[in-house]
């Protein structure tokens, strides 16, 4: 039989042993006279010996942690006036300076009239589980943070096919509400937005696959019907090693797509618009625009004659469009316009500030072109003018090296003409066999063909002048009437022989400041000219002064040059005939054209074919 | 060769078609001139005899491969035709269009006399190689 006051003593060391293996420890606070009894373990809580604890509530309000100071105060008023039990955490700072955190339970006695006489509870330190669960809702809220602020839409489904988690992005990408997924598993999810895809069957087949290898991981893409492009990655959801789930992930890459697409276009374009063949190059281009760029593109070109359709593919056949030019774009802007329901879209193609062709594209039923489009077609356009010009420019100098070859070829024929005509003529001489009358004439052909051939290397010397640009002048005083006397007294033997009848006349004081022999040269080739292209008919000459002009004027009734050779003939190489025709480097009319050019006048004609040639040639009288 | 049958010179250059006739005369020879293809067509329609055909081939109006083709095919083909020309492929082209020879300009006296000779003193030689 144990004593009771054994009995007490003993239950009392087992509830401290408790106590200490439990790490809990209590306290008692009688009200009345204000004294805080503390077990052995709740000193040690504090970091203090027995005894060192004050004994008092205000003993113990000092070491609670001043920030934890008012709540503690709260919470144990409140249980007073309540007399209700109370659970709460706070901070106490220990004797060694220490903060700890504890977790406190505790209940009010009162006596039968509701006064509060004692309260008692037990405490223990919860720091370091505390500390736990504040890293762990740190590491969940940083979870969930970053899946929510994650660019890439996240599903994470067990191994039993139940959603698990997803993000909001995730129901952005599929345009999908909570309540979709909530309610769905993984392949009901999957059924409904399967048919959004153009590839969808391969993408289900990845699906499948994957069900029978959960430790795989997978990359894959989803084209969409409307355009976009999304990818996708899948990776198994492991806890320690073994595999729970799987995380699906999904990233919209259609404006990478998009980009991508369009420069693979540009560059496809771009190859085919290296040719030099221009026409079928855009054409090769309207086929590759359509259905990329839309349902049909047409592409006009606009020549002197106006616009000429060069080609107009559609993507059906069956239903071909017949897109008609948009006046905008002929003035030269793009544009972007409604036709009946659909949607059109047109880019002018120009070169040097000229249109000269024009593409138009018509959007598919459901689609509406954009800026985006706009710029696209407007970069092709750039593209295709480029190549419309690249080829202009290599038909031209293949025009100018043909028209080379061929004055090359004229040249020779010129020069070897009064070649051989000296070569007998000397060859004649030397042998002392002509009859006494023709000697006289071969040498009056020796000197013609010796004046033809200084002729020749003169104007090919200011040909090569001019292209140089060394063509220089000596300006004086000159009376063009004077000039055109001389120069008629030089030719006089070729104009008799022409058997062109002339006539000349002169009106008014025709001085002005001009380089003296370059204006003879003027004069020159446009009388040698008409000489040579007269046919022995009458040609007429007259120099006057009108409002501060000298106004040369030479008319021939000869062969004429048809209306699409008028420019021409002002261009070296070139002749209003056809090569074989008529003698002369065709130099002429080019050189004439320079020096007038330089004299600040102007040199032009009018001819009609098998009717004769007009020149005029206008001079400032007054040197500005 | 029939007596009086003479040589038409046919060039567009004036000095040319007056030297290659002083030359030819001096050799012994008649010489007629015209100043084009279609000049020369007209002469041979004159009916005058003509032995052989110097052929310049640039010229205005109708040149020399025109006037050799209408010449081939007219009654008269029978007169032998030597090109005559500076141009730097003479001898094909005179081979391509059936002529009889062909001489480049500048041509040396001994040659033309030579060739004119062979045409004029043995009827028609066998076309150009």
């Amino acid at each position: 039989m144990v004593p009771e006051s054994n009995r007490l003593s003993s239950v009392l060391r087992q509830l401290e042993e408790a106590q200490r293996t439990a790490h809990v420890g209590s306290f008692e606070w009688d009200i009345a006279t204000n004294v805080v009894t503390w077990s052995h373990e709740l000193h040690r809580i504090y970091g203090l010996e027995n005894g060192q604890f004050g004994g008092s509530f205000e003993a113990f309000l000092e070491r609670v942690h001043p920030d934890d100071l008012a709540h503690t105060k709260d919470v144990i008023f409140t249980a007073f006036r309540n007399l209700s039990a109370f659970v709460y955490d706070h901070r106490i700072v220990r004797a060694d300076g220490r903060v700890r955190t504890l977790h406190t339970r505790g209940d009010v006695i009162a006596d039968e009239k509701g006064r509060p006489l004692r309260m008692s509870g037990s405490c223990w330190d919860v720091t370091e589980l505390h500390e736990a669960t504040e890293s762990l809702e740190r590491s969940l809220s940083l979870v969930e943070g970053t899946i929510n602020a994650t660019a890439d839409g996240l599903l994470v489904v067990d191994r039993k096919g139940r959603v698990t988690a997803y993000n909001r992005r995730l129901l952005e990408l599929w345009g999908l509400t909570r309540a979709d997924i909530d309610k769905r598993g993984f392949e009901e999810l999957l059924s409904l937005v399967h048919g959004r895809l153009e590839n969808s069957a391969a993408c289900l087949q990845r699906v499948r696959d994957l069900e029978t290898q959960p430790q795989a991981e997978s990359f894959d893409s989803l084209r969409f019907w409307d355009g976009r492009f999304y990818e996708r990655y899948s990776r198994p959801q492991r806890i320690g090693d073994e595999i729970v789930g799987r995380v699906w992930s999904y990233r919209d890459v259609t404006e990478r797509e998009q980009l991508l697409r369009r420069a693979v276009f540009l560059a496809d374009a771009t190859r085919l618009l290296a040719s030099l063949d221009v026409e079928p190059a855009l054409t090769g281009v309207a086929h590759l625009a359509v259905p990329y760029l839309g349902e049909c593109c047409a592409i006009d070109l606009l020549g002197e004659d106006g616009p000429r359709r060069l080609t107009v593919v559609s993507r059906d056949p069956e239903r071909p469009f017949t897109p008609e030019l948009n006046p905008t774009v002929l003035a030269g802007h793009p544009a972007l316009y409604p036709s009946g329901l659909l949607s059109c879209m047109a880019v002018p193609l120009v070169v040097k500030g000229a249109v000269v062709g024009v593409m138009t594209f018509i959007a598919p039923a459901q689609r509406r072109y954009a800026a985006l489009d706009l710029e696209l077609a407007e970069e092709l356009a750039r593209r295709a003018a480029l190549s419309v010009e690249n080829a202009r420019l290599y038909r031209k100098a293949q025009e100018a090296l043909r028209a080379r070859d061929e004055f090359l070829s004229i040249a020779a024929h010129e020069i070897r003409g009064p070649l051989m005509s000296m070569h007998l003529a000397v060859q004649v001489l030397g042998r002392g066999s002509l009859a006494d009358d023709d000697t006289p004439k071969v040498l009056e052909v020796i000197q013609r063909e010796d004046r033809r051939l200084a002729r020749f290397v003169d104007e090919l010397l200011d040909l090569g002048r001019i292209r140089a640009g060394q063509l220089h002048f000596t300006f004086e005083e000159v009376d063009l009437a004077e000039v055109l006397h001389e120069v008629l007294a030089r030719l006089g033997t070729e104009l008799s022989r022409s058997g062109s009848a002339l006539s000349v006349s002169t009106e008014g004081r025709t001085v002005g400041r001009w380089d003296r022999f370059r204006l003879e040269q003027v004069a020159a080739n446009l009388l040698s000219n008409a000489v040579k292209f007269g046919q022995g008919k009458p040609i007429e000459v007259s120099v006057s002064a009108r409002e501060g002009r000298a106004i040369l004027v030479v008319r021939d009734h000869g062969i004429g040059i048809s209306p699409d050779m008028q420019e021409r003939v002002f261009r070296p190489f070139e002749r209003g005939v056809s090569v074989r025709h008529f003698g002369g480097l065709g130099l002429g009319l080019h050189i004439a054209r320079t020096i007038v050019d330089a004299f600040r006048g102007t040199l032009i004609m009018e001819s009609e074919l098998g009717k004769g040639s007009t020149f005029y040639v206008e001079l400032p009288l007054a040197r500005s | 060769m029939p007596p009086g049958a003479s040589v038409l010179v046919v060039d567009d250059d004036a000095d040319v078609r007056e030297m290659l006739r002083m030359v030819l005369e001096g050799g012994g020879y008649q010489v007629a001139t015209a100043k084009d293809g279609a000049d020369a067509l007209d002469h041979l329609n004159g009916g005058d005899l003509v032995g052989l055909i110097l052929l310049d081939l640039m010229m205005p109006v109708l040149d020399g491969e025109q006037f050799l083709r209408a010449h081939r095919s007219s009654v008269r083909s029978d007169i032998p035709v030597v090109i005559v020309s500076g141009h730097g492929d003479a001898r094909d082209i005179a081979r391509t269009l059936g002529a009889n020879g062909y001489l480049r300009k500048p041509v040396e006296l001994d040659e033309l006399l030579l060739t004119v000779g062979r045409f004029m003193a043995n009827g028609v030689e066998p076309k150009a190689r």
